[in-house]
């Protein structure tokens, strides 16, 4: 079997306190893989380093066989990253401006036709896309950012808990719309706390818990009926939430 | 193989990018509007466009090094970085189309000054002075921007309010708060101590002196230009190294990555950068030299009593006073009365009466000859008489766009009926001169930018589709 991503050991510190702790994954090329986790457990900080945010403080990691150490502008290369939210300073900008501003910085002179060509694909209404971005809804503001994402035509795609906020209709527009992506052979990793949605989407998934893997597997493997997949899970989460700790990321 | 944003491709839609802010039209209205209110109320009055120089070239990068620390915190603090890097994009280039982009924005602010220097050059010429100070500038605003960069590499937070607060208190600073304290040791209350060292702190001081703008005040000897100069082009490098140091190898592209104490080495090295550097090489000899009086200026005054300029055929007054209400054309030439008083005793008779002018290098005076002839015959005044001379007064190269002042010597000879010796009288005037619609010149060269950007700010809030 092809990986897109492969990490060994992967581990990250922040003055002591371990965020991740020794984190192996295998993705297969071309799944939607979960990753699921409480608040605070560890999955931003791993979506970070895997995609060349924040550096490991041991292990190692691949994506797509480049080093996101040694080699971080090959990773960046093949990746799109839809995180919380669009920059507040960006907020002012349409999507087509927002989208035609990343567009040509991937080289692309006269940008217009792929940025429409993208919303469409992200299902942004053509009304939608003349208007301020803060002007928009989350869920809109959410497809703008997968939109932004695919730009760079990426091999690998990570969501970190791409349809928190997001009402029913929007989140299941959002669930077509990866599926859509997977089939195009885009490789996905989902951060989510939501059961439903990683065992709608995915195939696999890791399961960490204060920093520490404590399942990867097929989704199967946690139970076919929703309460059982629950009650494994919750059993290899220890049923508690971990207290979200403050980062000394944000000093200064 | 991959494709690297290189840093004409992220500069170029830097710069596209800026218009886009949402208040940024707005704010560049209201920039270009203060920019021409300032120069329509400072330029025009009495030396008016040093003080305008002044606050412009030496106070101005306040304004750009604040928003470059904004800029660069900014970066990280509402979450670009994550969009930013993770697309194939190196530390440095994004370091350094910071810095491009601030130098960009600081030279556009010093271009949005230059049509009020061109009103100004079109009438009077620009003294060499303002063209240092202009240079200056230029320095100020390379200086300005690497140090809000440099504040601004610091601060990885979400909050903006520390880079921002840090740069401009430091800025104001240096640029505002000290420069009096120059005055003071420059006027003798600091001779030769360790507060001449702690002017060396001040970049604007310290451009002040490298371009030869103290000379005027300190002994010749005393001042350092190259010293200055080497000082802060050192600091100016010192800072982007140490920026680029930071931002590449000690953080990574939202956070430090560095031990706490590591980060407290740095800060501590971008002092010694700032503060005790200059200390060091800086002299304490700077010693006040005897006050340099203005040949044009400085002996000037006003008449009193003797003469006044008034329209042709204009009503004698009663005293004659500073001619305020009719200044001259100081560009072209103005025909006036000259009103000379006489004083003699109520009812006593005048004759003999011979008036001359002299005139400063920058004034001609063309008498009427055929008054000047028959100047036997004065007018009756309160306080004796009064000679109208219908006068052309020609000023050149005047030094301001308003409140100019010539110098005009009257040397007037008369004999009073009974009286067998000539009385003699003098008068020094001082007549002012204006370039005329010189106000509404200024206004209208500031009036293209702020038309623009509102219009922009306008338009852009009702984009639609």
């Amino acid at each position: 079997m092809k990986y897109a991503i492969q990490t060994r050991g992967l581990t990250r510190e922040f003055d002591g306190f371990v965020a991740v702790d020794k984190v192996d994954l295998d993705v297969p090329l071309g799944s939607i893989y979960g990753y699921i986790g409480l608040n605070g457990a560890g999955k931003t900080t791993t979506i970070r380093m895997l995609t060349t945010l924040v550096a490991p403080t041991r292990g190692k990691a691949r994506v797509l066989g480049h080093d996101i150490v040694s080699a971080p502008l090959a990773v960046r290369a093949q990746i799109g990253l839809v995180g919380d939210d669009i920059g507040a300073s960006r907020l002012a900008w349409t999507p087509r401006e927002y989208l035609g501003y990343f567009a040509r910085l991937h080289g692309i002179r006269r940008p217009h036709r792929l940025v429409e060509e993208t919303l469409d694909l992200v299902d942004v209404d053509a009304v939608w896309r003349g208007r301020a971005l803060v002007d928009h809804s989350t869920g809109m503001q959410r497809r703008v950012e997968v939109a932004r994402a695919l730009l760079g035509r990426p091999r690998v795609l990570f969501l970190d808990e791409p349809t928190r906020g997001l009402d029913l209709p929007a989140k299941r527009a959002t669930w077509d719309m990866l599926l859509r992506l997977a089939k195009g052979g885009v490789t996905i990793f989902l951060s989510s706390h939501e059961v439903a949605e990683i065992r709608t989407l995915c195939s696999r998934l890791a399961v960490i818990a204060e920093g520490r893997l404590v399942y990867e597997g097929p989704v199967g493997g946690l139970g076919d009926d929703p309460v059982a997949f629950e009650t494994a899970l919750l059993g290899r989460l220890g049923g508690r939430d971990v207290p979200k700790r403050s980062s000394p990321a944000r000093r200064w | 193989m991959h494709r690297t944003i290189h840093l004409p491709s992220l500069y170029a839609q830097e710069l596209r990018a800026l218009p886009r802010a949402r208040f940024a039209l707005a704010g560049l209205a209201v920039f270009a509007v203060v920019l021409t209110a300032l120069a329509v109320v400072v330029i025009p009055s009495p030396s008016g466009l040093w003080s305008f120089a002044l606050l412009v070239y030496g106070v101005g990068p306040v304004v750009t090094g604040t928003l470059s620390a904004l800029l660069m915190a900014r970066l990280r603090a509402d979450g670009l970085t994550q969009t930013l890097f993770t697309m194939p994009v190196r530390s440095r280039t994004v370091l350094g189309t910071h810095l491009l982009v601030g130098l960009t924005l600081g030279m556009f602010y010093l271009a949005a000054t230059l049509p009020f220097l061109g009103v100004v050059a079109l009438h009077i010429g620009v003294p060499a002075s303002v063209l240092r100070l202009l240079l200056g500038g230029v320095l100020l605003q390379f200086f300005a921007v690497v140090f809000g960069t440099l504040v601004g590499v610091f601060f990885t937070g979400r909050s903006v309010a520390g880079a921002v607060g840090l740069t401009a208190g430091f800025l104001i600073l240096g640029m505002l708060a000290i420069p009096p304290v120059a005055s003071m040791q420059l006027g003798g209350a600091f001779q030769g101590s360790l507060v001449m060292r702690m002017l060396h702190m001040s970049p604007y001081v310290l451009v002040s002196d490298g371009l030869g703008l103290l000379e005027p005040s300190v002994a010749a000897a005393a001042v350092a230009p190259m010293r200055a100069l080497m000082v802060v082009t050192a600091q100016v490098l010192a800072m982007s190294a140490l920026a680029m140091h930071i931002y590449v190898k000690e953080q990574g592209p939202d956070r430090w990555e560095g031990r706490t104490g590591r980060r407290l080495g740095l800060g501590a090295g971008a002092l010694v950068v700032l503060l005790v550097a200059p200390l060091v090489v800086a002299g304490d000899d700077y010693m006040p030299i005897d006050e340099v009086v203005s040949e044009r200026y400085g002996s000037s005054s006003y008449s009193k009593g003797a003469i006044v300029l008034v329209v042709p055929q204009g009503t004698p007054v009663a005293e004659a006073t500073r001619d305020g209400e009719h200044p001259l054309d100081a560009t072209g030439q103005n025909r006036r009365d000259l009103l000379v008083v006489l004083p003699a005793q109520a009812g006593r008779g005048l004759h003999d009466v011979r008036v001359v002018f002299g005139t400063d290098p920058y004034l001609t005076i063309e008498p009427n000859l055929v008054f000047l002839e028959s100047l036997a015959r004065p007018e009756r005044h309160a306080h004796g008489a009064v000679v109208r001379i219908p006068v052309v007064l020609t000023p050149s190269e005047p030094l301001d766009l308003t409140s100019n002042v010539y110098q005009l010597w009257t040397n007037v000879t008369y004999t009073i009926d009974g009286e067998t010796e000539p009385r003699v009288g003098a008068a020094l005037s001082a007549l002012e001169a204006d370039v005329p619609w010189a106000l509404v010149q200024l206004g209208a060269a500031g009036a293209p930018l702020a038309l623009t950007a509102t219009f922009g700010a306008v338009m852009r809030r009702l984009r639609v589709g």
